[in-house]
């Protein structure tokens, strides 16, 4: 489903040149639940952006469901983030001024889904999360965990191929976390490709598969490697 | 101080094109302030600022009883027989002024004999000798004739006619010709201060008297009345003719072409504003058992400063320009207000980080005062210079309504700034730009320290 | 985002709305205001004179030595205008000139009833020559004879008998059959005149256009003078004769002792003078919605780049949820559209309720036109895209990438 091959992206500035990802080799399957791993400044936010489509790359090739992304104009590579990719971020990112109901439409607006099928879906989704009676709450009237449920709704709204999610649970705490991270599984369980990338060994452990980055490299790792890594 | 005076300017420089934009939206609004401002102000001035409650114009209303006088500079001059009259209580201390001086609006072509000159063609006074101090017009040269001159070949010039006729030299002593006779030039004055004709109250900006001769001297040698002289109805068909032919006849006409002007002293000014009210209105009801002054309004008694207020309130189209002037400038408080506000979003980080560092909110506000008074000042500093170009564009948009038969040094004198407006205005519009940036300047004192400095 | 959204984030950032909003509507109603005045007196611009205005030259002197024999003076006058190298025709005119009414309103009337005012004329009473000197263009009937011409001092009152009127007149005067023949009174005591000849529209009289009768005019063959010191000519010069002619007519005229020339101009400088007033109060109108139009422009940039750089992380978002480059562009674009559109309505009412202020207290011809109220919203909608334009532009160029941003 996801393909990477040999990707680099190498940041300039006048002094140095930064090579936050090196050679990078990967290849997801549907129904995967990667948990990928790293410590800070290993590259795991290029990585994350790149595969999100959020940012290019200067050597390499992606081909996301087969389709080569490295020449796309903003437009395609906008469409595709909306029809394909389901974020999950830290800072959930709902939109402060919009209640429940309208952050999750805005992305299937963008789309041109039909009125009752926006309904249906949102509907659908925020029961998902447990949230069904709060579409006409606005983030702020929510707990942390409840926004993003939320934002787990947005993105499942969506039908996205992959979920990824950026240390989803990082602004939570213990017991809100845990909540969120069994919803998140019991997504994948039900057959949607998840993509975390987490410090949090813990986290990573719950994945059916573990990717380490480390200096802009990209590698499997066993589980029970997990917890040497530890930051 | 200094160290925040430094801060302040880095502050200022940050986000260049956010503060020029700042600047250059109030220039804008300052300049089209200053601009209609002085107009105004200029328009409202009077070159006898210090006699505008002690100059009174008189007029005794022998008109129709259905006259309408439409407005206060319409009101009618005085008859001959009323003009006498008044003088002879005057004359007779009946009435106590400190002066009373009589004028009409004439014409006539100013020759000279030798032919060094081209003729001039002069709108002038016909005035007495009192005319002149009463006035405060400024002699250059010479002085007024004597108490009991006003029937003399004499003259006194303007300095546009000295400058025409005898380029600029003292003319005093010399002789110009009126209708073949010789007049002797006695003074010359400059009316280039005064920007109204009020003597007659026309109160035309665009030109003034260009000579004066003496009154009686005038009316015996037929100098034709050429300004407004409202006639009963039972004289209206002469009119024509006792503008520019018959003495004889407006001597006894109910043509008013007379305006006559009371100084009272200052210091019992109400009292004789009071005496010469009752004069008046003792005399219009003697007179109205003669079947005279039917008109509901018998005599009016208006101050100078009465007539400038008359002007004012004719001043519509340029009160028009003055408001929107006034509603551009709140715009562009208002989008200053919105850059302040930009600009503290781009810097909410560096405050929080001062605040982090120690800086307690009375610093935080100082520094940004200090930032705000800098724009401010530069605008300002722009906006008066601005108000100039304004002004010239303003003068030069002013001769073209003329037809470029205005006077340009009176004209001038309205579009040009006065210091003492201007500073007003300036510390006026520096006080709005600070109280304008008083809520973005406190909301970035809010910031709480570090609040901002996380990631 | 839909139109839905947008007007949630309108209503949820009032203050910055409300402010976009004020300012489109106050540019509105200024620039409204002006076009309107602006439009009407370029309309009278426009109103075509059918006159020669840069050949066609009004002369106004005064005669104030009272021995002098004006009679004698006038035919030496125009002998010597007339030698002038350039000079087509010279006449003297007894009281009209061009596009200046300087002896009073006069009248014409086709009946002696007093009760009935009649029309606006322009009466040029001329000498021979001041039928060629103005250009007209005789449509039916025929010229003056020779004969037919009076030249004399007012005081001996000879009367002219017949006169040529403006095609525009005499439709008005005689609107069921032709004027040629009719009797035309005119002077303050309703002198008789018979017409003789019709001619093509022409503007010439400063009080007929001054009463909107713009082509009311007529020509009689009767030239009186020293009613008053007035004596004035009109000259016709060939095209394109440069301007220094009129110092060489003041010159020469100034050369006759007694007699003062007051000022040599061409048709068109008197054509100006028309609507200097209105135009002045146009221009200075034009200026101040210029400034508006500035400020208003710098308002947008201004109050939009703040609500961006409010909303930066908002855009992000939207970004990484799939908007494009274009779409934000376009959110934003409409976002301030619906702005403008309320502005510019608000701004429309405010501006017919200012015209009905100027039209009943200044006396300024400024009627509402429909299709330029039109033209004037579609130019602030035009202008406040374009404002908008600077910093949505900037806005669609956050790099989505920035909500991964840890923060």
């Amino acid at each position: 489903m996801l393909q990477m091959n040999n990707i680099s992206k190498i940041y300039r500035t006048d002094l140095v040149e930064t090579h936050a990802l090196s050679g990078v080799n990967l290849s997801v399957e549907e129904g995967e639940f990667i948990a990928v791993t790293g410590p800070s400044g290993s590259g795991k936010t290029t990585f994350l952006n790149i595969t999100g489509l959020l940012e290019t790359f200067e050597e390499g090739q992606y081909l996301l469901d087969g389709e080569d992304v490295s020449q796309l104009t903003d437009k395609h590579l906008s469409k595709l983030r909306n029809e394909k990719i389901g974020f999950i971020f830290q800072g959930f990112n709902l939109i402060a001024d919009l209640n429940l109901y309208d952050n999750i439409e805005v992305p299937l607006i963008f789309r041109g889904i039909s009125r009752q099928e926006r309904k249906k879906r949102i509907e659908e989704s925020l029961e998902l999360v447990g949230l069904g009676s709060r579409a006409s709450h606005f983030p702020a009237q929510l707990s942390g965990g409840q926004q993003q449920r939320v934002a787990i709704a947005r993105a499942l709204a969506g039908k996205p191929r992959f979920l990824l999610a950026d240390e989803p649970t990082g602004n939570l705490d213990t017991m809100m976390a845990r909540q969120v991270m069994e919803l998140l599984q019991e997504i994948n369980r039900q057959g949607t490709t998840l993509i975390m990338v987490t410090h949090d060994n813990e986290l990573a452990q719950r994945a059916h598969r573990n990717i380490q980055i480390l200096d802009g490299q990209v590698s499997d790792i066993a589980k029970s490697q997990l917890t040497d890594l530890a930051v | 101080m200094k160290d925040a005076l430094h801060l302040a300017w880095q502050g200022f420089r940050q986000k260049s094109k956010l503060t020029a934009l700042m600047i250059v939206n109030l220039v804008i609004g300052i300049t089209l302030l200053l601009t209609m401002g002085t107009i105004i102000d200029q328009s409202g001035r009077s070159a006898m600022s210090h006699k505008l409650d002690v100059l009174q114009h008189l007029s005794l209303n022998f008109m129709d009883a259905e006259f309408d006088r439409r407005h206060p500079l319409r009101t009618p001059p005085l008859t001959y027989r009323d003009a006498q009259a008044l003088s002879d209580a005057y004359e007779a201390n009946d009435i106590s002024l400190q002066s009373l001086s009589f004028n009409y609006t004439t014409s006539f072509v100013i020759d000279l004999d030798d032919n060094s000159a081209r003729p001039l063609d002069a709108t002038g006074s016909a005035v007495d000798h009192r005319f002149f101090e009463m006035m405060n017009t400024p002699f250059l040269f010479g002085s007024a004739w004597n108490s009991n001159m006003d029937d003399a070949n004499v003259i006194v010039l303007d300095k546009k006619a000295n400058d025409h006729l005898f380029a600029g030299a003292n003319s005093v002593g010399k002789f110009v010709m009126i209708n073949n006779q010789q007049l002797e030039v006695v003074g010359i004055v400059d009316l280039s201060q005064h920007t109204h004709r009020f003597q007659n109250i026309s109160f035309s900006n665009r030109n003034n008297d260009m000579a004066f001769v003496p009154m009686d001297y005038a009316l015996a040698n037929n100098l034709p009345r050429v300004g407004y002289m409202p006639c009963m109805t039972k004289d209206e068909a002469l009119r024509p003719e006792l503008r520019q032919t018959n003495v004889t006849g407006l001597k006894s006409a109910e043509c008013g072409f007379l305006h006559a002007w009371a100084q009272v002293s200052s210091d019992s000014r109400q009292a004789q504003v009071d005496e010469l009210t009752l004069w008046m209105r003792n005399y219009t009801q003697q007179q109205s058992t003669l079947g005279r002054f039917t008109h509901s309004e018998p005599y009016y008694i208006q101050s100078l400063k009465l007539l400038h207020d008359t002007i004012y309130s004719f001043m519509d189209w340029e009160r028009v320009y003055l408001n929107f002037a006034y509603l551009l400038f709140a715009i562009t408080l208002v989008n200053t207000v919105g850059i302040l506000l930009a600009k503290n979003q781009h810097r909410a980080k560096l405050v929080s980080l001062y605040r982090a560092l120690g800086a307690n909110r009375l610093y935080i506000v100082k520094l940004q005062m200090i930032e705000l008074l800098l724009g401010a000042t530069i605008a300002i500093i722009l906006g008066l210079i601005g108000a100039q170009i304004g002004l010239y564009v303003m003068y030069l948009l002013a001769m073209y309504q003329m037809d470029y038969v205005g006077v340009a040094e009176q004209v001038q004198r309205l579009y040009s700034m006065d210091m003492w407006f201007a500073f007003k205005a300036a510390m006026a519009i520096y006080i709005t730009i600070l109280i304008a940036g008083l809520f973005p300047i406190i909301a970035a004192s809010r910031i709480a320290p570090a609040s901002q400095l996380r990631g | 985002m839909a139109i839905k959204h947008i007007l949630k984030l309108i209503l949820k950032h009032k203050s910055i709305s409300l402010l976009i909003t004020l300012q489109i509507a106050i540019a509105v109603t200024i620039v409204g205001n002006t076009s309107f005045i602006s439009y009407r007196t370029l309309q009278n611009w426009l109103v075509p004179s059918h006159i020669a205005e840069e050949q066609i030259i009004n002369v106004y002197t005064r005669v104030f030595d009272k021995n002098l024999d004006t009679g004698a003076l006038i035919e030496r006058d125009l002998q010597r205008l007339k030698a002038l190298p350039g000079v087509e025709s010279a006449s003297y005119a007894a009281n009209e000139l061009v596009l200046a009414t300087v002896n009073g309103r006069n009248f014409a009337n086709n009946t002696l009833d007093t009760d009935n005012q009649g029309e606006y004329v322009a009466l040029f009473a001329q000498t021979q020559g001041g039928v060629e000197t103005l250009g007209v263009n005789i449509s039916q009937g025929r010229h003056f004879y020779d004969t037919e011409y009076i030249f004399g001092a007012a005081a001996q009152n000879q009367r002219a008998s017949v006169v040529m009127i403006s095609s525009a007149l005499a439709k008005k005067l005689f609107p069921q059959q032709s004027a040629l023949g009719q009797t035309v009174y005119l002077h303050s005591d309703r002198a008789p005149y018979q017409v003789i000849a019709i001619y093509d529209d022409m503007m010439l009289g400063e009080t007929a256009v001054y009463t909107n009768n713009w082509y009311h005019s007529a020509i009689l063959p009767e030239a009186h003078y020293g009613r008053n010191s007035q004596v004035n000519y009109l000259v016709k010069v060939t095209p394109n004769t440069d301007k220094t002619v009129l110092e060489t007519i003041e010159d020469i005229l100034f050369e006759e002792d007694g007699r003062i020339v007051q000022q040599v101009e061409f048709a068109a400088r008197a054509k100006k003078r028309l609507w200097d007033g209105r135009s002045t109060f146009a221009f200075i109108m034009m200026g101040i919605s210029g400034i508006a139009i500035l400020v208003t422009g710098v308002g947008i940039i201004a109050l939009v780049s703040f609500s961006i750089s409010v909303r930066k992380k908002e855009i992000g978002v939207l970004r990484a949820l799939g908007a494009s480059q274009s779409r934000v562009m376009q959110t934003l674009l409409i976002e301030n559209s619906i702005l403008a559109i309320v502005g510019i309505i608000l701004g429309l009412f405010a501006a017919l309720w200012l015209n009905q202020y100027f039209v009943t207290n200044l006396r300024i011809q400024g009627l509402i036109v429909p299709w330029l109220a039109g033209l004037v919203a579609l130019c602030v909608w035009l202008l406040s895209a374009t404002a908008v334009y600077i910093p949505a532009r900037k806005a669609a160029r956050i790099a989505p990438a920035q909500v991964t941003k840890t923060s």
